[in-house]
């Protein structure tokens, strides 16, 4: 199992698309903050805080997608010269191959899926200042907190890698998975469930606060907003307990799908 | 949804009971696929529909199913008993979902809960109300906490509006989020139907109103619709005597203006102290009472305040005794001998649509568009305005100019058409602009400079509005408008009622000062000018006053005090007496319409 993930480590490592399509999303990424983050307060708050507790989704909607490229490249990519085949055959047990490359996927899908959220951040900061609608600390800490949704959905797309097993229908399903926030929001029901992915990142970035306004002669309604950004415990114990189970629980299914498939 | 879910994977789990010996016989790989389609499913499911805890049965009876990959194609047996404890659970939970009050209970105490904080938070009326947050919190919780335990959706609408009702605010209300519990509950809280609305004369005499089997009264069997939806579910809280005894009270003499003495042998005035909680708010204490009669008429015999007696249900007394039928009231009246006399008035069904015309009868504006003028003499013309607003573009702006020119142009020409007075309706003004106020007043005010009121400076950290050393809030930028005096040698009657509120309040307050302007009506406006906010909870919405529009002195500018009167100008009371009884509920006329057309020099 041990040199299974090294070879998709050099892998990964040394393949120049899969560093360039990286680079590419930081550059999105950058460009969202930049773009998003205002310097005075008008409509939206102020500052990269303000940036952040106005537009939940700006941090993880497009990492989902290269969450889906990595784990549909790594668990999927394989299938097409059967490479899992030749490993079999070579004397490596199917659950070695299963959780060599499931774990390698999940793994290193979140880890960079979690780096890419802190780019608009930075961007944002760069360029406009941190503001004073969020404190820092809680922020970071909740950015952190999405590498435990993002293993959880790395693990959901691992399974459906070696169902479909076409990384590139994987990639589909991921855009269509980042979209859906934005695109589907009114048809997706219990937006505040800890126990679906995309929902529980969504709470990870949803900032309550209070929001009111103030009747001004020249300006008509202007509106204010004050955010609390602490984390509660129930949400960090609710997070990482709910993705640690559902990874498990897709790696279980995963692997009852995978240990009789006939892998080609 | 949940049981179309539950339905479809116990289905699943009778497919797999067959699949488990047709796998054997018609050997693929890809029957493997067939036992993971109940997870997916569920997984598929719990994405669009939300995961749910109360289905947590059928997540792992569907998760269960993946045991069987584990199985050979020849462990046939083993793989039905899993099929059959998975359909086991399936159908043991949609029993829960089916029978157990706790499946999708709503949070009525969690919201509660939250509401409260956030008024306590935020309500800029806390000390000018005299709220105490502690006792009000004492009181309420264990109300709440009861709700939430029966999931009773009628005792929650009791509870909310026994609870707004405390801040004496008539921008302070909660509404349910399901459009039919809410009605249902308003069926439910204003007590049964004996044919009649009680209303309070100039003179103090308690006397029956909108009696049923008169022409221009409501009727049980009207199909007019309505608002809040009573035609369409009435008829299920009707009892099958009520067209039989629809025209008791007819048949005994009872008409509109009748004198009633005694309700159930409880002197009448009496009577009105067990009212506790109302469909709408009202601020000021001689609007309540104005108000207080017609509720009361809906109260059973040794019946609470709200409880209502529907047709196969059980509903206690006073005394815990269980009610199971239609219940009677004897009413005492005045006869017309003066003596007295006493009626058995069986229930009818629910009094809250006739709760509801008799409100509407004796305060419903013409039913005209917005800004829209009628003549009503030839010198007099009246004006609707039903709420403060223009168009979309305008209503959160500062700019009226628009409507304001076009408003000039109209008066401008009435004036040349020799027109002398306008009655402006403001009847059921529900507010909305600041803005749309100046712009109308303006046209009317004498020349100069007028100040409407100072916003209040509000912390932009903390978005809350703060009270400076004195307790008051801090004064911050005027709104001012330019007056144009079109109609100087004309008259204005702005002709209000208690359902005239928030903006409605400020065109009353600010015109009510100009010189040949009077304000008239049944009831003085509503007294609740503050700015609003609100919040949707699980199971409804609250909204409360939150943004405080201050005078010069830096007091808050129309809200009641702790005495409950009335701070917008009311020059002269329309008085409620048995003309106006015999005008709006035999003739059907616009009486106060009619009163202020005669009012005029």
């Amino acid at each position: 199992m041990k040199n299974i993930m090294k070879s998709i480590w050099y892998e990964i490592y040394h393949s120049k698309l899969m560093i360039r399509i990286y680079i590419v999303f930081i550059f999105v990424m950058g460009l969202i903050g930049f773009l998003n983050s205002e310097t005075e307060r008008g409509t939206y708050s102020a500052g990269a805080s303000g940036m952040l507790a106005d537009i939940h989704e700006v941090t993880y909607e497009f990492p989902i997608f290269i969450l889906a490229l990595i784990v549909g490249i790594i668990c999927g990519e394989d299938y097409k010269d059967k490479v899992a085949n030749y490993e079999v055959l070579s004397g490596h047990s199917r659950k070695s191959i299963f959780f060599a490359r499931t774990l390698m996927g999940i793994i290193i899908g979140s880890v960079f899926a979690t780096l890419l959220c802190f780019v608009p951040i930075l961007t944002a900061w760069l360029k406009t200042g941190w503001g004073d609608s969020l404190v820092f600390g809680d922020v970071m800490i909740r950015t952190c907190l999405m590498i435990f949704p993002m293993l959880r959905l790395a693990a959901f797309f691992a399974v459906l890698t070696f169902l479909i097993k076409n990384p590139y229908i994987i990639m589909a399903i991921g855009f269509i998975t980042c979209m859906s926030p934005a695109l589907l929001n009114n048809m997706l029901a219990h937006s505040k469930s800890i126990f679906v992915s995309i929902f529980n990142m969504a709470l990870l970035c949803d900032y309550k606060g209070w929001s009111i306004y103030n009747i001004d002669p020249s300006e008509g309604i202007v509106y204010y907003n004050s955010y609390e950004s602490s984390v509660s415990s129930g949400l960090v114990i609710g997070t990482i307990v709910a993705s640690l189970v559902m990874t498990a629980f897709y790696l279980f299914m995963g692997y009852a799908l995978f240990r009789r498939d006939e892998l080609n | 949804m949940d049981v179309s879910f539950s339905i479809i994977e116990f289905a699943l789990m009778i497919f797999l009971f067959f699949v488990a010996k047709l796998s054997v016989k018609r050997a693929s790989n890809r029957w493997r696929l067939v036992y993971a389609t109940p997870t997916f499913f569920a997984i598929v499911l719990a994405v669009f529909g939300g995961f749910d805890k109360g289905q947590a049965g059928i997540y792992i009876a569907a998760a269960l199913q993946l045991i069987c990959l584990f199985m050979t194609e020849k462990e046939v047996t083993k793989k039905r008993i899993v099929a059959i404890v998975s359909a086991l659970m399936i159908a043991g939970n949609l029993v829960y979902m089916c029978f157990s009050p706790m499946y999708k209970k709503l949070p009525y105490l969690a919201d509660f809960e939250e509401a409260f904080a956030m008024m306590k938070a935020h309500y800029i009326l806390g000390e000018e109300k005299g709220i105490d947050w502690d006792e009000l919190y004492a009181k309420y919780k264990p109300i709440f906490k009861e709700v939430d335990k029966t999931q009773d959706h009628v005792e929650n609408y009791k509870a909310w509006h026994m609870f707004t009702g405390e801040f004496y605010d008539g921008h302070v209300s909660y509404t349910e989020t399901s459009e039919g519990l809410c009605r249902d509950a308003i069926c439910r809280s204003y007590g049964n139907d004996y044919g009649l609305s009680l209303a309070r004369l100039e003179t103090g005499e308690v006397v029956a109103v909108n009696v049923e089997g008169y022409s221009n009264c409501y009727t049980i069997d009207s199909e007019e619709h309505d608002e809040i939806g009573f035609y369409s579910v009435k008829k299920d809280f009707m009892p099958d005597t009520a067209e039989a005894d629809r025209l008791t009270l007819k048949n005994a003499g009872i008409k509109n203006g009748t004198v009633i003495t005694k309700w159930n042998g409880i002197p009448i005035d009496e009577l009105m102290n067990e009212v506790t909680y109302y469909m709408d708010q009202y601020p000021v204490r001689e609007n309540e009472e104005f108000f207080i009669p017609i509720y009361a008429a809906g109260i059973g015999p040794n019946m609470e305040y709200g409880d209502t007696y529907v047709p196969g249900e059980t509903v206690k007394d006073k005394s815990d005794n269980n009610i199971k039928e239609n219940t009677m009231v004897n009413i005492t009246y005045l006869d017309s001998d003066g003596s007295e006399k006493i009626v058995s008035a069986p229930s009818l069904g629910i009094y809250a649509p006739r709760l509801r015309d008799t409100m509407d009868k004796i305060d419903k504006g013409v039913n005209i568009t917005n800004l829209n003028w009628q003549e009503v003499t030839e010198d007099t013309y009246l004006i609707r305005i039903s709420q403060m607003a223009y168009d979309e573009n305008t209503y959160t702006t500062s700019d009226y100019s628009e409507m304001t020119d076009k408003l000039r142009g109209e008066v401008l020409s009435l004036k040349e058409e020799g027109v002398k007075n306008i009655i402006f309706d403001l009847r059921q003004n529900g507010g909305g602009s600041p803005y749309f106020v100046n712009g109308v007043a303006q046209l009317f005010a004498p020349l100069g400079e007028h100040l409407t009121y100072y916003s209040a400076v509000i912390n932009e950290a903390t978005a809350t509005y703060e009270r400076g050393e004195d307790g008051k809030y801090v004064k911050g930028v005027p709104s001012t408008f330019e007056g144009e005096d079109l109609w100087h040698d004309g008259q204005i009657i702005l002709l209000v009622n208690a359902e005239c509120v928030s903006a409605g309040d400020d065109m009353t307050y600010i015109m009510g000062q100009f010189p040949n302007v009077k304000v008239m009506g049944f009831t003085s406006t509503n007294s609740s000018c503050q700015a609003t906010t609100g919040k949707d909870f699980g199971a409804g919405g609250i909204s409360f006053s939150a943004v405080p529009n201050l005078l010069e002195d830096g007091e808050i500018a129309i809200d009641t005090y702790t005495d409950h009167v009335g701070r917008t100008p009311f020059d002269e009371k329309i008085p409620f007496d048995e003309t106006a009884i015999t005008a709006i509920f035999d003739e059907g006329a616009d009486f106060p319409l009619d009163y202020v057309a005669n009012s005029f020099d």
